[in-house]
Protein backbone atom coordinates (compact mmCIF):
# COMPACT_ATOMS: atom_id res chain seq x y z
CA UNK A 1 0.00 0.00 0.00
CA UNK A 2 3.36 2.62 1.20
CA UNK A 3 5.15 1.42 -1.62
CA UNK A 4 2.40 1.76 -4.23
CA UNK A 5 2.21 5.34 -2.98
CA UNK A 6 5.69 6.02 -3.34
CA UNK A 7 5.70 5.15 -6.34
CA UNK A 8 2.91 6.56 -7.57
CA UNK A 9 4.28 9.51 -6.49
CA UNK A 10 7.88 9.00 -8.43
CA UNK A 11 5.53 8.32 -11.39
CA UNK A 12 3.70 11.89 -11.26
CA UNK A 13 7.33 13.40 -10.39
CA UNK A 14 9.09 11.98 -13.42
CA UNK A 15 6.05 13.31 -15.38
CA UNK A 16 6.57 16.80 -14.17
CA UNK A 17 9.83 16.57 -14.71
CA UNK A 18 9.48 15.72 -18.81
CA UNK A 19 6.95 18.49 -19.38
CA UNK A 20 9.48 21.15 -17.72
CA UNK A 21 12.21 19.79 -20.28
CA UNK A 22 10.07 19.67 -22.86
CA UNK A 23 9.11 23.60 -21.89
CA UNK A 24 12.63 24.42 -21.61
CA UNK A 25 13.09 22.90 -24.73
CA UNK A 26 10.61 25.16 -26.54
CA UNK A 27 11.82 28.45 -24.36
CA UNK A 28 15.21 27.74 -26.07
CA UNK A 29 13.84 27.18 -29.69
CA UNK A 30 11.95 30.72 -28.99
CA UNK A 31 14.80 32.65 -27.64
CA UNK A 32 17.62 31.45 -29.86
CA UNK A 33 15.87 30.57 -32.68
CA UNK A 34 15.66 33.55 -34.57
CA UNK A 35 19.18 34.34 -33.91
CA UNK A 36 20.49 31.16 -34.83
CA UNK A 37 18.64 32.12 -37.80
CA UNK A 38 20.36 35.06 -38.36
CA UNK A 39 23.54 33.52 -38.37
CA UNK A 40 23.15 30.92 -40.63
CA UNK A 41 21.63 33.26 -43.21
CA UNK A 42 24.72 35.40 -42.71
CA UNK A 43 27.16 32.29 -43.42
CA UNK A 44 25.96 31.47 -47.10
CA UNK A 45 25.99 33.29 -50.48
CA UNK A 46 22.64 34.82 -51.20
CA UNK A 47 21.66 32.43 -53.92
CA UNK A 48 21.04 29.77 -50.88
CA UNK A 49 18.55 32.59 -49.10
CA UNK A 50 16.28 32.07 -51.83
CA UNK A 51 15.40 28.44 -51.95
CA UNK A 52 12.58 26.39 -51.20
CA UNK A 53 12.77 24.40 -48.65
CA UNK A 54 14.64 27.02 -46.74
CA UNK A 55 18.26 24.85 -44.96
CA UNK A 56 19.20 25.59 -41.64
CA UNK A 57 22.36 24.54 -42.60
CA UNK A 58 23.53 25.62 -46.00
CA UNK A 59 25.18 23.86 -48.25
CA UNK A 60 28.01 25.65 -48.91
CA UNK A 61 29.31 27.80 -46.01
CA UNK A 62 31.18 31.31 -46.56
CA UNK A 63 32.56 34.06 -44.36
CA UNK A 64 32.37 36.35 -48.01
CA UNK A 65 29.00 38.45 -46.24
CA UNK A 66 31.13 39.20 -43.28
CA UNK A 67 33.95 40.49 -45.37
CA UNK A 68 31.62 42.46 -47.67
CA UNK A 69 30.00 43.74 -44.47
CA UNK A 70 32.85 44.73 -43.07
CA UNK A 71 33.96 46.69 -45.77
CA UNK A 72 30.78 48.68 -46.27
CA UNK A 73 30.55 48.86 -42.28
CA UNK A 74 33.62 49.91 -41.50
CA UNK A 75 32.68 53.65 -41.12
CA UNK A 76 29.47 53.48 -39.26
CA UNK A 77 31.51 51.05 -37.21
CA UNK A 78 34.04 53.43 -35.84
CA UNK A 79 31.36 56.11 -35.56
CA UNK A 80 29.40 53.84 -33.44
CA UNK A 81 32.90 53.24 -30.99
CA UNK A 82 33.64 56.76 -31.44
CA UNK A 83 30.55 57.46 -30.11
CA UNK A 84 30.17 55.30 -27.33
CA UNK A 85 33.41 55.88 -25.96
CA UNK A 86 33.59 59.57 -26.22
CA UNK A 87 30.16 59.87 -24.86
CA UNK A 88 30.35 57.54 -21.86
CA UNK A 89 33.68 58.83 -20.91
CA UNK A 90 32.69 62.34 -21.03
CA UNK A 91 29.67 61.64 -18.84
CA UNK A 92 31.87 59.72 -16.23
CA UNK A 93 33.54 63.17 -15.74
CA UNK A 94 30.44 64.88 -14.95
CA UNK A 95 28.83 61.64 -13.19
CA UNK A 96 31.40 60.49 -10.64
CA UNK A 97 31.59 64.17 -8.60
CA UNK A 98 28.27 64.29 -9.09
CA UNK A 99 27.44 61.31 -7.67
CA UNK A 100 29.29 61.25 -4.93
CA UNK A 101 28.21 64.59 -3.66
CA UNK A 102 24.68 63.26 -3.84
CA UNK A 103 25.78 60.77 -1.27
CA UNK A 104 28.05 62.06 0.81
CA UNK A 105 27.26 65.69 0.84
CA UNK A 106 24.36 67.16 2.48
CA UNK A 107 22.25 70.29 0.94
CA UNK A 108 19.09 71.74 0.66
CA UNK A 109 17.10 70.27 -2.12
CA UNK A 110 18.87 67.22 -2.84
CA UNK A 111 15.97 65.16 -3.23
CA UNK A 112 14.88 67.07 -5.93
CA UNK A 113 18.38 66.73 -8.12
CA UNK A 114 17.46 62.75 -7.32
CA UNK A 115 13.77 62.83 -8.63
CA UNK A 116 15.05 65.30 -11.49
CA UNK A 117 17.28 62.61 -12.59
CA UNK A 118 14.88 60.06 -12.09
CA UNK A 119 12.27 61.66 -13.88
CA UNK A 120 14.80 62.11 -17.03
CA UNK A 121 15.17 58.63 -17.10
CA UNK A 122 11.34 58.44 -17.59
CA UNK A 123 9.96 61.17 -19.94
CA UNK A 124 9.78 61.01 -23.67
CA UNK A 125 13.67 61.64 -24.96
CA UNK A 126 11.68 62.11 -28.96
CA UNK A 127 10.39 65.25 -26.56
CA UNK A 128 13.71 66.71 -25.85
CA UNK A 129 15.37 65.80 -29.36
CA UNK A 130 12.87 68.13 -31.38
CA UNK A 131 13.95 71.74 -29.56
CA UNK A 132 17.31 69.99 -29.15
CA UNK A 133 17.14 69.60 -33.44
CA UNK A 134 16.51 73.27 -33.79
CA UNK A 135 19.14 74.52 -31.66
CA UNK A 136 21.67 72.23 -32.95
CA UNK A 137 20.04 73.49 -36.51
CA UNK A 138 20.90 77.42 -35.43
CA UNK A 139 23.62 77.02 -33.62
CA UNK A 140 25.38 74.43 -37.35
CA UNK A 141 25.77 71.30 -35.39
CA UNK A 142 23.27 69.72 -36.95
CA UNK A 143 24.64 66.58 -38.68
CA UNK A 144 27.84 67.15 -36.94
CA UNK A 145 29.90 64.77 -34.95
CA UNK A 146 29.91 67.11 -32.31
CA UNK A 147 26.36 67.64 -32.23
CA UNK A 148 25.64 63.61 -31.78
CA UNK A 149 28.36 63.33 -29.34
CA UNK A 150 26.48 66.16 -27.24
CA UNK A 151 23.57 64.64 -27.55
CA UNK A 152 24.83 61.47 -26.48
CA UNK A 153 25.99 62.50 -22.95
CA UNK A 154 23.15 64.28 -22.48
CA UNK A 155 21.44 60.72 -22.70
CA UNK A 156 23.99 58.63 -20.79
CA UNK A 157 25.11 61.35 -18.11
CA UNK A 158 21.52 60.45 -15.97
CA UNK A 159 21.63 57.15 -16.22
CA UNK A 160 25.65 56.74 -15.40
CA UNK A 161 25.12 59.14 -12.28
CA UNK A 162 22.22 57.05 -11.02
CA UNK A 163 24.53 53.96 -11.41
CA UNK A 164 27.68 55.29 -9.91
CA UNK A 165 25.54 56.69 -7.13
CA UNK A 166 23.63 53.32 -5.66
CA UNK A 167 27.16 52.49 -6.24
CA UNK A 168 28.89 54.83 -3.79
CA UNK A 169 26.17 54.33 -1.32
CA UNK A 170 27.23 51.03 -0.55
CA UNK A 171 30.58 51.79 0.35
CA UNK A 172 31.47 52.59 3.80
CA UNK A 173 31.70 56.09 5.01
CA UNK A 174 34.29 54.64 7.79
CA UNK A 175 37.09 54.51 4.59
CA UNK A 176 36.85 57.66 3.85
CA UNK A 177 36.61 59.22 7.73
CA UNK A 178 39.51 57.10 8.74
CA UNK A 179 41.22 59.00 5.76
CA UNK A 180 40.26 62.14 6.85
CA UNK A 181 41.56 61.08 9.91
CA UNK A 182 44.77 61.13 8.95
CA UNK A 183 44.77 64.89 7.48
CA UNK A 184 42.81 63.86 4.04
CA UNK A 185 40.18 66.37 3.00
CA UNK A 186 36.95 65.02 1.73
CA UNK A 187 37.74 65.45 -1.63
CA UNK A 188 41.28 64.06 -1.19
CA UNK A 189 39.87 60.76 -0.05
CA UNK A 190 37.54 60.71 -3.01
CA UNK A 191 40.49 61.13 -5.21
CA UNK A 192 42.75 58.55 -3.09
CA UNK A 193 40.03 56.19 -1.56
CA UNK A 194 37.11 55.90 -3.43
CA UNK A 195 38.32 56.28 -6.99
CA UNK A 196 40.78 53.10 -6.33
CA UNK A 197 38.04 50.75 -4.89
CA UNK A 198 35.16 52.19 -7.78
CA UNK A 199 37.43 50.98 -10.47
CA UNK A 200 35.65 48.17 -11.69
CA UNK A 201 32.22 49.44 -11.39
CA UNK A 202 33.24 53.13 -13.05
CA UNK A 203 34.75 50.84 -15.90
CA UNK A 204 30.90 48.87 -15.88
CA UNK A 205 29.16 52.36 -15.73
CA UNK A 206 31.13 53.03 -18.85
CA UNK A 207 30.72 50.09 -20.63
CA UNK A 208 26.68 50.44 -19.91
CA UNK A 209 26.36 53.54 -21.30
CA UNK A 210 28.44 53.10 -24.63
CA UNK A 211 26.32 50.19 -24.84
CA UNK A 212 23.06 52.18 -24.44
CA UNK A 213 24.71 54.40 -27.55
CA UNK A 214 25.89 51.31 -29.22
CA UNK A 215 21.81 50.59 -29.24
CA UNK A 216 20.55 53.58 -29.86
CA UNK A 217 18.97 54.20 -33.54
CA UNK A 218 16.16 57.67 -31.67
CA UNK A 219 19.40 60.10 -31.41
CA UNK A 220 21.13 59.66 -34.95
CA UNK A 221 17.68 59.52 -36.84
CA UNK A 222 16.26 62.93 -35.11
CA UNK A 223 20.22 64.91 -35.04
CA UNK A 224 22.30 63.75 -38.64
CA UNK A 225 21.00 62.62 -42.10
CA UNK A 226 25.05 62.27 -43.53
CA UNK A 227 25.18 58.47 -43.50
CA UNK A 228 29.18 59.03 -43.20
CA UNK A 229 28.36 60.63 -39.55
CA UNK A 230 25.60 57.62 -38.59
CA UNK A 231 26.04 54.60 -35.94
CA UNK A 232 26.04 51.38 -37.49
CA UNK A 233 22.73 50.36 -35.78
CA UNK A 234 21.46 53.06 -38.14
CA UNK A 235 23.51 52.69 -40.86
CA UNK A 236 21.96 48.33 -41.29
CA UNK A 237 18.50 50.19 -40.67
CA UNK A 238 19.10 52.69 -43.88
CA UNK A 239 20.73 49.33 -45.58
CA UNK A 240 17.11 47.31 -44.86
CA UNK A 241 15.30 49.75 -46.01
CA UNK A 242 17.11 49.80 -49.27
CA UNK A 243 17.15 46.27 -49.30
CA UNK A 244 16.97 46.06 -53.37
CA UNK A 245 19.45 48.26 -54.07
CA UNK A 246 22.05 46.63 -52.45
CA UNK A 247 21.27 43.17 -53.88
CA UNK A 248 22.55 41.00 -51.16
CA UNK A 249 20.64 40.37 -48.14
CA UNK A 250 23.35 38.04 -46.27
CA UNK A 251 25.27 41.48 -46.07
CA UNK A 252 23.33 42.63 -43.86
CA UNK A 253 22.26 39.75 -41.89
CA UNK A 254 26.06 39.19 -41.63
CA UNK A 255 26.08 43.14 -40.35
CA UNK A 256 23.54 42.42 -37.69
CA UNK A 257 25.69 39.24 -36.51
CA UNK A 258 28.77 41.67 -36.14
CA UNK A 259 27.04 44.75 -34.14
CA UNK A 260 25.32 42.06 -31.48
CA UNK A 261 28.69 40.63 -31.02
CA UNK A 262 30.11 43.71 -28.84
CA UNK A 263 27.38 43.57 -27.10
CA UNK A 264 27.34 39.79 -26.33
CA UNK A 265 31.16 39.98 -25.05
CA UNK A 266 30.17 43.35 -23.17
CA UNK A 267 27.15 40.69 -21.20
CA UNK A 268 29.50 38.47 -20.77
CA UNK A 269 31.96 40.85 -19.14
CA UNK A 270 29.67 42.64 -16.94
CA UNK A 271 27.13 39.67 -15.89
CA UNK A 272 27.32 40.69 -12.30
CA UNK A 273 26.69 44.35 -12.83
CA UNK A 274 24.20 44.12 -15.16
CA UNK A 275 22.11 43.10 -12.51
CA UNK A 276 22.84 45.80 -10.58
CA UNK A 277 21.90 48.24 -13.79
CA UNK A 278 18.23 46.19 -13.50
CA UNK A 279 18.05 46.98 -9.61
CA UNK A 280 18.41 50.33 -10.74
CA UNK A 281 15.38 50.05 -12.99
CA UNK A 282 13.67 49.67 -9.69
CA UNK A 283 14.65 53.04 -9.17
CA UNK A 284 15.83 52.83 -5.40
CA UNK B 1 31.42 76.79 9.22
CA UNK B 2 32.95 73.82 8.01
CA UNK B 3 29.50 72.86 7.92
CA UNK B 4 28.82 75.69 5.20
CA UNK B 5 32.72 74.96 3.36
CA UNK B 6 31.04 71.07 3.49
CA UNK B 7 27.74 72.35 1.39
CA UNK B 8 29.60 74.54 -0.96
CA UNK B 9 32.26 71.90 -2.60
CA UNK B 10 29.19 68.72 -2.61
CA UNK B 11 27.10 71.58 -4.49
CA UNK B 12 30.15 72.62 -6.99
CA UNK B 13 30.74 68.67 -7.47
CA UNK B 14 27.28 68.35 -8.63
CA UNK B 15 26.77 71.51 -10.76
CA UNK B 16 28.69 70.85 -13.51
CA UNK B 17 26.47 67.62 -14.44
CA UNK B 18 23.55 69.62 -13.24
CA UNK B 19 24.05 72.74 -15.52
CA UNK B 20 24.81 69.99 -18.56
CA UNK B 21 21.51 67.86 -18.13
CA UNK B 22 19.15 71.19 -17.43
CA UNK B 23 20.89 72.67 -20.29
CA UNK B 24 20.58 69.39 -23.14
CA UNK B 25 17.23 67.60 -21.75
CA UNK B 26 15.54 70.47 -18.94
CA UNK B 27 16.11 73.07 -21.29
CA UNK B 28 14.43 71.66 -24.13
CA UNK B 29 11.60 70.01 -21.90
CA UNK B 30 10.36 73.91 -21.31
CA UNK B 31 11.15 74.30 -24.53
CA UNK B 32 9.17 72.03 -25.85
CA UNK B 33 5.98 73.22 -24.06
CA UNK B 34 6.39 76.82 -26.08
CA UNK B 35 7.06 75.28 -29.55
CA UNK B 36 3.75 73.09 -28.64
CA UNK B 37 1.63 76.64 -28.64
CA UNK B 38 3.33 77.77 -31.78
CA UNK B 39 2.99 77.77 -35.35
CA UNK B 40 6.45 76.63 -36.89
CA UNK B 41 6.61 74.87 -40.25
CA UNK B 42 10.11 73.59 -41.39
CA UNK B 43 8.42 74.79 -44.98
CA UNK B 44 8.43 78.17 -43.87
CA UNK B 45 11.33 78.47 -43.05
CA UNK B 46 13.43 77.96 -39.21
CA UNK B 47 12.67 82.07 -37.80
CA UNK B 48 8.83 81.16 -38.96
CA UNK B 49 8.04 80.20 -35.49
CA UNK B 50 5.41 82.35 -33.69
CA UNK B 51 2.91 81.62 -31.15
CA UNK B 52 -0.46 80.34 -31.37
CA UNK B 53 -2.09 78.95 -28.07
CA UNK B 54 -3.98 75.86 -28.81
CA UNK B 55 -3.94 75.50 -32.60
CA UNK B 56 -1.53 72.98 -32.75
CA UNK B 57 -3.85 70.51 -30.06
CA UNK B 58 -6.85 72.20 -32.13
CA UNK B 59 -6.31 70.61 -35.42
CA UNK B 60 -4.85 67.83 -33.64
CA UNK B 61 -8.91 67.09 -32.29
CA UNK B 62 -10.14 67.53 -36.20
CA UNK B 63 -7.22 65.14 -37.53
CA UNK B 64 -9.64 62.41 -39.14
CA UNK B 65 -6.67 59.38 -37.87
CA UNK B 66 -6.43 60.60 -34.37
CA UNK B 67 -8.72 57.68 -33.36
CA UNK B 68 -6.35 55.47 -34.97
CA UNK B 69 -3.48 56.75 -33.15
CA UNK B 70 -5.11 56.27 -30.13
CA UNK B 71 -5.80 52.56 -30.59
CA UNK B 72 -2.26 52.01 -31.72
CA UNK B 73 -0.75 53.11 -29.02
CA UNK B 74 -3.02 51.73 -26.62
CA UNK B 75 -2.90 48.29 -28.64
CA UNK B 76 1.08 49.09 -28.22
CA UNK B 77 1.41 49.80 -24.75
CA UNK B 78 -1.05 47.21 -22.74
CA UNK B 79 0.59 44.52 -25.44
CA UNK B 80 3.98 45.37 -25.06
CA UNK B 81 3.96 45.89 -21.49
CA UNK B 82 2.14 43.13 -20.35
CA UNK B 83 2.77 40.05 -22.72
CA UNK B 84 6.94 40.13 -22.09
CA UNK B 85 6.15 40.03 -18.33
CA UNK B 86 3.58 36.94 -18.51
CA UNK B 87 6.03 35.13 -20.17
CA UNK B 88 9.05 36.46 -18.41
CA UNK B 89 6.99 35.02 -15.47
CA UNK B 90 6.45 31.93 -16.95
CA UNK B 91 9.76 31.47 -17.69
CA UNK B 92 11.19 32.29 -14.63
CA UNK B 93 8.88 30.14 -12.70
CA UNK B 94 10.61 27.06 -15.07
CA UNK B 95 13.59 28.40 -14.99
CA UNK B 96 13.80 28.36 -10.62
CA UNK B 97 12.70 24.55 -10.86
CA UNK B 98 15.56 22.17 -10.10
CA UNK B 99 17.00 21.34 -13.76
CA UNK B 100 20.11 19.54 -14.95
CA UNK B 101 22.22 22.18 -16.81
CA UNK B 102 20.24 24.93 -15.63
CA UNK B 103 22.82 27.49 -16.04
CA UNK B 104 22.91 26.97 -19.72
CA UNK B 105 19.23 27.26 -20.23
CA UNK B 106 19.54 30.64 -18.02
CA UNK B 107 21.95 31.85 -20.73
CA UNK B 108 20.11 30.93 -23.63
CA UNK B 109 17.19 33.14 -22.51
CA UNK B 110 19.12 35.82 -22.33
CA UNK B 111 19.84 36.48 -25.86
CA UNK B 112 17.18 38.08 -27.47
CA UNK B 113 18.52 40.55 -24.63
CA UNK B 114 22.16 41.07 -25.85
CA UNK B 115 20.44 41.88 -29.54
CA UNK B 116 20.52 45.59 -30.90
CA UNK B 117 17.69 46.78 -31.63
CA UNK B 118 18.44 46.93 -34.89
CA UNK B 119 19.64 43.36 -35.26
CA UNK B 120 16.39 42.32 -33.90
CA UNK B 121 14.42 43.93 -36.38
CA UNK B 122 16.37 42.94 -39.27
CA UNK B 123 15.93 39.50 -37.76
CA UNK B 124 11.67 39.45 -37.30
CA UNK B 125 12.02 41.12 -40.90
CA UNK B 126 13.73 38.04 -42.42
CA UNK B 127 11.69 35.43 -40.24
CA UNK B 128 8.16 37.73 -41.47
CA UNK B 129 9.30 37.99 -45.13
CA UNK B 130 6.26 37.72 -46.90
CA UNK B 131 8.11 35.14 -49.94
CA UNK B 132 11.04 33.94 -48.44
CA UNK B 133 10.39 34.19 -44.93
CA UNK B 134 10.79 31.24 -42.68
CA UNK B 135 7.29 31.71 -41.05
CA UNK B 136 5.40 31.47 -44.11
CA UNK B 137 7.24 28.51 -45.28
CA UNK B 138 6.19 26.33 -41.94
CA UNK B 139 2.82 27.70 -41.74
CA UNK B 140 2.91 26.78 -45.57
CA UNK B 141 4.58 23.12 -45.07
CA UNK B 142 1.87 22.64 -41.95
CA UNK B 143 -0.81 23.29 -44.35
CA UNK B 144 -2.23 26.20 -42.32
CA UNK B 145 -2.15 28.78 -44.81
CA UNK B 146 -3.31 28.88 -48.47
CA UNK B 147 -1.50 32.35 -49.63
CA UNK B 148 1.75 33.39 -47.81
CA UNK B 149 0.78 36.43 -44.91
CA UNK B 150 2.10 39.23 -45.41
CA UNK B 151 2.47 39.62 -41.50
CA UNK B 152 4.04 43.51 -41.69
CA UNK B 153 2.28 44.76 -44.77
CA UNK B 154 -1.38 43.18 -43.95
CA UNK B 155 -3.57 45.49 -41.87
CA UNK B 156 -4.96 42.64 -39.89
CA UNK B 157 -1.60 40.77 -39.15
CA UNK B 158 0.65 43.95 -38.39
CA UNK B 159 -0.24 44.06 -34.51
CA UNK B 160 0.15 40.52 -33.37
CA UNK B 161 3.48 40.12 -35.95
CA UNK B 162 5.04 43.40 -33.76
CA UNK B 163 3.78 42.30 -30.39
CA UNK B 164 5.41 38.68 -30.82
CA UNK B 165 8.62 40.61 -31.91
CA UNK B 166 8.39 43.09 -29.36
CA UNK B 167 8.01 40.21 -26.36
CA UNK B 168 10.87 38.38 -27.76
CA UNK B 169 13.09 41.08 -27.41
CA UNK B 170 11.75 42.50 -23.57
CA UNK B 171 11.15 39.45 -21.83
CA UNK B 172 14.71 38.49 -21.24
CA UNK B 173 14.81 41.85 -19.13
CA UNK B 174 11.81 40.84 -16.82
CA UNK B 175 12.77 37.34 -17.02
CA UNK B 176 16.14 38.61 -15.35
CA UNK B 177 14.10 40.81 -12.60
CA UNK B 178 11.94 37.86 -11.76
CA UNK B 179 13.90 34.97 -11.39
CA UNK B 180 16.10 37.25 -9.15
CA UNK B 181 12.67 38.01 -7.26
CA UNK B 182 12.20 34.45 -7.04
CA UNK B 183 15.42 33.69 -5.75
CA UNK B 184 14.41 35.80 -2.59
CA UNK B 185 11.23 33.84 -1.58
CA UNK B 186 12.49 32.15 1.36
CA UNK B 187 12.38 28.29 0.87
CA UNK B 188 11.11 27.59 4.31
CA UNK B 189 7.70 28.78 3.13
CA UNK B 190 7.28 26.58 0.77
CA UNK B 191 8.00 23.57 3.24
CA UNK B 192 5.49 24.85 5.10
CA UNK B 193 3.48 24.83 2.51
CA UNK B 194 3.89 21.73 1.63
CA UNK B 195 3.63 19.96 5.18
CA UNK B 196 0.18 21.74 5.06
CA UNK B 197 -0.65 20.27 2.21
CA UNK B 198 -1.00 22.81 -0.44
CA UNK B 199 -0.84 22.22 -4.28
CA UNK B 200 1.74 23.86 -6.56
CA UNK B 201 -1.35 26.52 -7.93
CA UNK B 202 -2.01 26.77 -4.17
CA UNK B 203 1.89 27.99 -3.48
CA UNK B 204 2.16 30.35 -6.48
CA UNK B 205 -0.91 32.22 -5.98
CA UNK B 206 -1.08 32.21 -1.85
CA UNK B 207 3.22 32.44 -1.47
CA UNK B 208 5.15 33.59 -5.08
CA UNK B 209 2.80 35.91 -6.23
CA UNK B 210 1.89 38.09 -2.88
CA UNK B 211 5.58 37.93 -2.23
CA UNK B 212 6.75 39.14 -6.14
CA UNK B 213 3.95 40.97 -6.18
CA UNK B 214 6.03 44.99 -5.47
CA UNK B 215 8.38 43.79 -8.23
CA UNK B 216 5.87 42.97 -10.85
CA UNK B 217 4.00 46.51 -9.88
CA UNK B 218 7.18 47.75 -10.27
CA UNK B 219 7.90 46.25 -13.65
CA UNK B 220 4.06 47.34 -14.82
CA UNK B 221 4.94 50.50 -14.17
CA UNK B 222 7.89 50.45 -16.10
CA UNK B 223 6.85 48.79 -19.03
CA UNK B 224 4.51 51.31 -19.33
CA UNK B 225 6.35 54.30 -19.13
CA UNK B 226 9.17 52.83 -21.60
CA UNK B 227 6.47 51.34 -24.20
CA UNK B 228 4.46 54.70 -24.38
CA UNK B 229 7.79 56.05 -25.24
CA UNK B 230 9.24 53.67 -27.25
CA UNK B 231 10.53 54.87 -30.79
CA UNK B 232 12.49 52.67 -32.08
CA UNK B 233 10.70 49.20 -32.44
CA UNK B 234 7.91 50.26 -34.59
CA UNK B 235 10.24 52.99 -36.57
CA UNK B 236 12.43 50.29 -37.64
CA UNK B 237 9.70 47.21 -38.35
CA UNK B 238 7.25 49.09 -39.78
CA UNK B 239 7.69 53.26 -39.36
CA UNK B 240 4.08 53.11 -38.65
CA UNK B 241 3.01 50.88 -41.62
CA UNK B 242 1.13 49.86 -43.83
CA UNK B 243 -0.41 53.16 -43.75
CA UNK B 244 -0.97 54.46 -40.22
CA UNK B 245 -2.14 51.09 -39.26
CA UNK B 246 0.67 50.75 -36.82
CA UNK B 247 1.58 54.49 -36.30
CA UNK B 248 1.88 54.71 -32.50
CA UNK B 249 2.49 57.97 -30.52
CA UNK B 250 6.64 58.51 -31.01
CA UNK B 251 6.95 57.73 -34.33
CA UNK B 252 4.06 60.22 -35.41
CA UNK B 253 6.30 62.82 -33.61
CA UNK B 254 8.59 62.29 -36.00
CA UNK B 255 6.76 61.72 -38.94
CA UNK B 256 4.96 65.00 -38.36
CA UNK B 257 7.91 66.96 -37.87
CA UNK B 258 10.38 66.36 -40.09
CA UNK B 259 8.27 64.50 -42.96
CA UNK B 260 5.64 66.86 -42.23
CA UNK B 261 7.57 69.61 -41.65
CA UNK B 262 5.21 70.45 -38.99
CA UNK B 263 7.48 70.87 -35.70
CA UNK B 264 4.45 72.86 -33.19
CA UNK B 265 2.15 70.22 -33.89
CA UNK B 266 5.28 67.56 -33.94
CA UNK B 267 5.71 69.08 -30.58
CA UNK B 268 2.06 69.33 -29.42
CA UNK B 269 1.74 65.77 -29.21
CA UNK B 270 4.95 65.11 -27.50
CA UNK B 271 3.29 67.46 -24.70
CA UNK B 272 0.07 64.59 -24.57
CA UNK B 273 2.47 61.76 -24.30
CA UNK B 274 5.04 63.37 -21.90
CA UNK B 275 1.64 64.32 -19.62
CA UNK B 276 0.07 61.02 -19.65
CA UNK B 277 3.19 59.60 -18.80
CA UNK B 278 3.58 61.81 -15.47
CA UNK B 279 0.10 60.13 -14.45
CA UNK B 280 1.96 57.11 -15.05
CA UNK B 281 4.90 57.79 -13.41
CA UNK B 282 3.07 59.77 -10.07
CA UNK B 283 0.46 57.05 -10.02
CA UNK B 284 3.19 54.55 -9.47
CA UNK B 285 5.07 56.39 -6.77
CA UNK B 286 1.29 56.52 -5.47
CA UNK B 287 1.06 52.93 -5.30
CA UNK B 288 5.01 52.56 -3.85
CA UNK B 289 4.33 54.69 -0.90
CA UNK B 290 1.01 52.66 -0.30
CA UNK B 291 2.67 49.48 -0.31
CA UNK B 292 4.82 50.70 2.35
CA UNK B 293 3.08 52.05 4.25
CA UNK B 294 0.69 48.77 4.84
Amino acid sequence: MRSERVRRRRRRLSLATVLAYGLVALVCLWSLGPFLWLLTSSLRPSGELFVSPPRWIPEVITLRPYETALRTFAQPLMNSVFYGLTASICALVLAVPAAYSLVRYRYPAKWFAVAGLIASQLLPFVLVLLPLYIAFVRFGIYNTRLGLLVAYTALTLPFSILILRSYFSTLPADLEEQAMVDGCTRLGALVRVVLPLAGPPIVATALLSTALVWNDVLVTVFLSSDAKIQTASVALYNLFNTRSGIGDPTVLFAAGVLITLPVVLLFTLLQRWMVQSVALAGLK
Amino acid sequence: MARRRETIIGLALLLPALTAILLVVGYPLARAVVLSASRYRLTEGIDSERLCGLCNFEALLSDPFLGTYLRNQTIWVAGATFLPILLALGIALLMNRPLRLRWLWRSIVLVPWMMPPATVAVTWRWLYDQQWGLLNHYLASAGLTERPIGFLTAPEWVWPSILVAATWMWFPYNYVVLLASLQSVPAELYEAARIDGASRLAELRHITLPLIRPVLLVLVTLGLIWTSNDFTTIFLLTQGGPGVESMTVPPLIYRTSFRVYDIGRGAAIGVILMLVGLIFVIGYLWLARKQEQA
